[in-house]
């Protein structure tokens, strides 16, 4: 079973903490000299389903109850937007049996 | 999904707001790797109910442990962030310098915080004993606990005494919390800056400092400002190292103003003024 998860050298603020703006967005940034990453609308919904780790089901059906839509509407935007921030470096992959730090 | 398609973009233009935060984080982690103590001071790292949360920074403030500069200075510097001024000249204090990242903006990098008498290293051990942490951008960032944010706000405001850190740093403080902040301005030797935050300086007359944050909260001229700080020089080194600076011109705020590396016949024009200035004081003053 794979599970993402937000690195420790990953920094992150979304409107929640600026309290500012009228959609969703988050910003992220590499550790320590970026680059940054910026995630509006409904892939920073998604972002916000990852913040505690999960698998690709998990963080779909979080994302589909904080959009209030079903999971199998959003399942495959997920799994995209998934590969995509693992390959800006902005969430990494953990397998079954990997030993957590 | 929701209605609209969601978007990411790399090499975000960030909001202030968002940068700052971020910054801060970057700053701590350099700050872990490299093994140096620091404290998050003002803006976000400020506990809620201490500060107008209209009020936004614009960059990120923080104080090293003294013994531990060159090390965060040498990680900083080694991940892009660029010295604009030194702590000679950096502030009337020497306090602080500024540091320029193309993607995180400013930082300022305090030694010490001004007002407090006691040794810097022993004021760092002093605010950071509570183990207090403020998280921002999702990292825990040492802060001091709540009387030191509150006294560190009050110290920053005898020297700017404008807006409404006073208010929210000391007006609405408890009975035992005010008493708590005084306690805390003794052990730090902080009594005379905490007074003239708190309009009390006139009880501290006789006091070598007494001057220097009459000036710095009630205003005054460039030669009354020299007078008080060097009354307030503790040692002949230190009076000497005062007067040099008197005609010395910071270089990286004259590069800032002027968009580009000073020269030597800028540095010159500069000096030029200050004495002009520092002469058309004492004339007004006749």
């Amino acid at each position: 079973m794979t599970r993402f998860l937000i690195p420790p050298h990953v920094a992150w603020v979304s409107r929640e903490d600026l309290d500012h703006g009228d959609e969703p967005h988050a910003y992220i940034a590499l550790l320590p000299a970026g680059p940054s990453l910026s995630l509006q609308g409904s892939a920073c919904v998604v972002w916000l389903s990852i913040q505690d780790g999960g698998t690709v089901d998990e963080i779909a059906l979080r994302t589909s109850e904080l959009a209030e839509v079903a999971v199998d509407d959003v399942l495959d935007d997920v799994r995209r937007l998934l590969t995509d921030l693992v390959a800006a470096g902005v969430l990494t992959v953990e397998h079954a049996g990997d030993v957590r730090p | 999904m929701p209605p609209d398609p969601g978007r990411a973009s790399a090499e975000a233009d960030i909001p202030t707001a968002a940068r700052v935060h971020l910054a801060h984080a970057v700053v701590q982690h350099l700050a872990e790797t490299a093994g140096a103590d620091v404290l998050h001071l003002k803006g976000p790292a400020i506990f809620s109910g201490l500060r107008d949360p209209e009020r936004t920074s614009s960059d990120v403030d923080v104080l090293v442990r003294p013994s531990h500069l060159s090390a965060l200075i040498d990680a900083m510097e080694a991940h892009g962030w660029e010295a604009r001024t030194d702590f000679e000249t950096g502030s009337p204090f020497a306090h602080a310098a500024n540091w320029w990242h193309p993607h995180w903006g400013w930082a300022d990098v305090h030694v010490s915080w001004p007002g407090a008498g006691l040794p810097a290293e022993e004021v760092f051990d002093e605010l950071a004993e509570a183990g207090a942490t403020q998280l921002i951008a999702h990292h825990a960032c040492p802060v001091p606990d709540r009387i030191g944010q509150r006294l560190i706000l009050l110290l920053h405001y005898a020297r700017t005494p404008r807006g409404s850190d006073k208010e929210w740093a000391w007006d609405q403080g408890t009975e035992a919390e005010q008493h708590a902040i005084r306690a805390l301005a003794a052990r730090l030797d902080a009594e005379v800056a905490l007074a003239a935050a708190l309009d009390e300086l006139h009880l501290h007359r006789d006091h070598p400092d007494h001057d220097l944050w009459r000036h710095f909260s009630q205003g005054g001229d460039r030669v009354s400002e020299w007078r008080a700080r060097m009354t307030s020089a503790r040692g002949v080194r230190a009076r000497v190292r005062l007067a040099l600076g008197m005609v010395r011109v910071n270089r990286g705020y004259l590069a800032m103003e002027l968009g580009r590396e000073p020269t030597r016949k800028d540095v010159r024009q500069r000096q030029r003024r200050r004495i002009q200035r520092a002469v058309a004081d004492l004339r007004a003053r006749r």
